[in-house]
């Protein structure tokens, strides 16, 4: 059996928002012994792939004797996290298997809380489904090229150009430093992007240029709840695959699991950051009118 | 042929307000680009509205026009206004370049962000009202709260309200008054409201030079955005009006400007008025008061002409290709309409007259992207469009006089709204016998040849019509046919009785 209690309430249900979906397809969460909880997620259109990482740090309480992987539908799992959490529980508890073989969740009050009320729920699992992982979709070998910038500014962007109603594409330069958004439509919009705010910039060729479903940045862009600035890395590769990551802190919770390594984006943060810090990653193919009459709607 | 301009700070704000006080009134913006100034205009799609803003080339950080000496073009108004939806700009770029038919706008954000939107601009005509404010007999310049404090007593649906100027000497002699349109019918069961003014406490200035009790219906949310526009801007209002039928202007006050020169941008609102009087008791019991002092000075030449002093007639507009069209000529040869100081440079633009309500003196040319609105008080568009004789048949016309008749009779015979003071005055009578004599008269002059009398209401759109000297006397000597015959026999009112409201105050 494999639980986990997470003090951050708040903060798991903002990080798991930024994943949601309308989409009632299977997503499959993981119980890692030695990495902690992760929930992968595909796409109707298969064009998208997103995930979450909580590293065993963020919780209060993790076990995990093996690595345990089940199915529940997303959004279902999203909107019982949410209604147990509506009234900020002191913690929150994941439980696998609970009874039936359901992912069990749990909520407790604060000791000092003149009220005790213990609200739980219990989410079905589905069959085993062929999950395949997010880094399946990305080519260690590719070449690529990359930015790192404020992932306020990257959901800003991406909301303004929701405007146009169409494909969005990226636009990296080498020399000079440039990357911008644009939308070309009846009407077109472009985003420049400050040059003092591109941190790890690389870029493969001299210019790179790649375009993405509006829908599919929509989700991986604008459904991050954090109001604080965030940092975001943007990782084009050479066969136009995009893979997102955003660093996003748990807000609010209590007392720390001890600090453990984090390998985040190569770069160093401070412990107490790291500790309230967890991976959202999301992976998505180009834009190909080809592939649209291929792989059909993904609706 | 482009033009450009820069704007940062307090402009980015005054432009961004401007552009959503002319979203509320119209659809699209017809813009206007001279070297001295530029000209945000818009019309809403029934022609009873008409917005424009002007801004000086001063007002801009730099201001050029390129290759040409006016550059004329039309916007979607959804588009500019979604590029003012970021919050935090420090400088905006616009380039409007009509050769490539495209606006650009480069927005320079506070965070860093470069935004760059490229808008595609439409084929529009030129549009321009010019309007004679100086001859209009009620002026009144007011605080902007004050005037939203006092709409602020009708009820949130109201959609059209009426302003009664009665002549000076009358206690509180500005009434706003709700109108229910009773074609519309539930005029028993709506809410009706009367606010009583006294100007020398509610305006900073009011003139009133009409011998006699006069009235506008004015649409409210129209005005309202002029009224939105001044309270953002900081200033207070100014309304021109007249009499029934004639336009009322609506402009920004700047309390602390001593010129134009000291002031780098203005509006004005042009909304059309119904034609029909809607004054209510109070100013039929002023009017009536007048005609019996006045007994004698009047004289009821025959045909029972209706017309509003002014007149109106089709105009057709001068397109951006330049091509030259002809204007309807008044009798005495020139384009009808009384014109002011405000005529741009571009000369008089002819105008569209608009069936119901008309903007004598008013010039309006309709943008050709204007969807024919289908309020009463518009024309049929299509017919004009396609250049057909839009005149209804004879017969279609009695029709619909006849049906006025049969309303104004029912509305005659409808108690009067509940709520108000019984003051035991105008119900009585005064709606039954001269409304009913006035709508014969109309019919008679339904069945007089067409094109006498193009302003005849709701009787339909308005024919083309070439105007006699006979049939086109000046504002001066305008004598008001029916208007004797309207006169009720019923014995003069008693003065309304004193209200319990203080002096002033608004209900």
């Amino acid at each position: 059996m494999a639980q986990a209690s997470i003090a951050s309430v708040r903060g798991l249900v903002q990080v798991l928002q930024s994943i949601r979906s309308h989409q009632k397809l299977p997503c499959a969460v993981t119980f890692e012994p030695d990495t902690g909880l992760s929930l992968r997620f595909l796409d109707g259109g298969h064009a998208m792939q997103s995930g979450i990482s909580l590293s065993i740090s963020v919780f209060s309480s993790f076990q995990a004797p093996a690595s345990i992987t089940f199915f529940v539908p997303l959004s279902i799992l999203l909107e019982a996290i949410s209604t147990v959490a509506s009234s900020m529980p002191h913690e929150i508890h994941l439980q696998y298997p609970g009874p039936d073989s359901s992912l069990l969740i749990t909520t407790t009050e604060d000791a000092s809380a003149r009220t005790s009320i213990c609200s739980y729920a219990k989410v079905a699992t589905l069959a085993h489904h062929d999950l395949s992982s997010l880094d399946d979709m990305w080519d260690l070998q590719d070449a690529c090229s990359q930015v790192i910038l404020s992932g306020l500014l990257l959901r800003e962007a991406i909301e303004d150009l929701e405007w146009t109603n169409g494909e969005v594409e990226f636009v990296l330069k080498r020399s000079p430093m440039h990357f911008a958004l644009q939308s070309i439509k009846q009407q077109s919009l472009e985003i420049t992007f400050p040059v003092h705010a591109l941190d790890g910039f690389s870029c493969h060729a001299e210019e790179v240029r790649a375009s993405y479903k509006y829908k599919h940045l929509k989700a991986a862009f604008t459904h991050v709840a954090q109001k604080e600035a965030w940092s975001a890395k943007i990782a084009i590769s050479s066969r136009g695959v995009l893979r997102v990551t955003h660093m996003l802190t748990l807000a609010g919770g209590g007392p720390l699991a001890p600090l453990e390594a984090q390998p985040l984006l190569g770069t160093l943060t401070s412990q107490g950051h790291a500790q309230r810090t967890c991976v959202s990653k999301f992976v998505i193919l180009p834009h190909e009118e080809e592939r649209d009459g291929f792989c059909g709607d993904d609706d | 042929m482009s033009v450009r301009f820069t704007l940062v700070d307090r402009q980015l704000k005054l432009l961004k307000h401007g552009l959503q006080s002319l979203q509320k009134i119209g659809n699209e913006l017809l813009l206007e680009a001279l070297p001295a100034r530029i000209v945000l205009r818009t019309i809403n799609s029934s022609l009873s509205a008409y917005l424009s803003v002007t801004y000086n080339a001063d007002f801009f950080d730099s201001y050029d026009v390129l290759d040409c000496t006016v550059v004329q073009a039309g916007l979607l108004m959804k588009h500019v206004l979604s590029v003012f939806r970021t919050q935090k700009v420090s400088k905006i770029l616009f380039d409007l370049n009509t050769a490539s038919c495209k606006a650009t706008i480069t927005l320079h954000c506070e965070n860093g962000l470069v935004k760059s939107y490229k808008l595609p601009t439409m084929d529009s005509e030129i549009l321009q009202a010019t309007v004679d404010k100086q001859q209009f007999a009620v002026r009144l310049t007011a605080e902007t709260a004050a005037i939203l404090r006092l709409l602020s007593s009708f009820h949130a649906g109201l959609e059209e309200v009426t302003i009664v100027a009665l002549p000076d000497g009358i206690d509180r002699p500005v009434h706003v008054n709700s109108f229910i349109d009773p074609q519309k019918g539930h005029v028993d069961k709506s809410l009706y409201t009367s606010v009583q003014v006294e100007p020398t406490e509610t305006f900073l200035s009011y003139v009133n030079s009409a011998d006699e009790a006069t009235d506008v219906t004015v649409n409210l949310k129209d005005f309202k955005a002029m009224l939105s526009l001044c309270e953002n801007l900081g200033t207070h209002i100014k309304l021109c009006f007249d009499s029934p039928g004639n336009p009322l202007v609506a402009e920004p006050h700047f309390p602390h400007a001593h010129g134009q020169q000291d002031v780098d941008y203005e509006a004005e609102l042009i909304l059309s008025t119904l034609l029909e009087s809607h004054g209510g008791p109070a100013a039929e019991a002023a009017a009536a008061g007048a005609r019996a002092a006045a007994a004698g000075l009047w004289a009821a030449p025959g045909g029972g002409d209706l017309r509003t002093p002014g007149g109106a007639g089709i105009y057709q507009v001068d397109s951006p290709g330049g091509t030259n069209v002809p204007t309807v000529l008044n009798g005495s040869g020139g384009p009808v309409g009384r014109t002011s100081g405000r005529s741009a440079e571009l000369g008089q633009s002819p105008a569209l007259a608009m069936a119901g309500r008309s903007f004598p003196g008013a010039t309006v040319a309709r943008p050709s992207s204007a969807a024919a609105g289908q309020s009463r008080f518009a024309r049929d568009e299509s017919r004009q469009q396609q250049g057909q004789d839009p005149v209804p048949a004879p017969g279609q016309q009695q029709q619909q006089v006849q049906q006025q008749v049969q309303q104004q009779q029912q509305q005659q015979q409808r108690s009067r709204p509940s709520g108000l003071i019984d003051d035991g005055s105008a119900w009585r009578t005064t709606n039954t016998a001269g409304g009913g004599q006035q709508v014969q008269q109309q019919v008679q002059q339904q069945q007089q040849p067409v094109g006498l009398n193009p302003l005849g209401g709701d009787a339909g759109p308005l024919p083309e019509v070439s105007w006699d000297d006979e049939e086109m006397p000046d504002r001066e000597e305008a004598v008001p046919e029916a208007i004797p015959d309207a006169v009720p026999s019923s014995p003069p009112m008693d003065p309304l009785p004193t209200s319990t409201l203080a002096p002033g105050a608004m209900m």
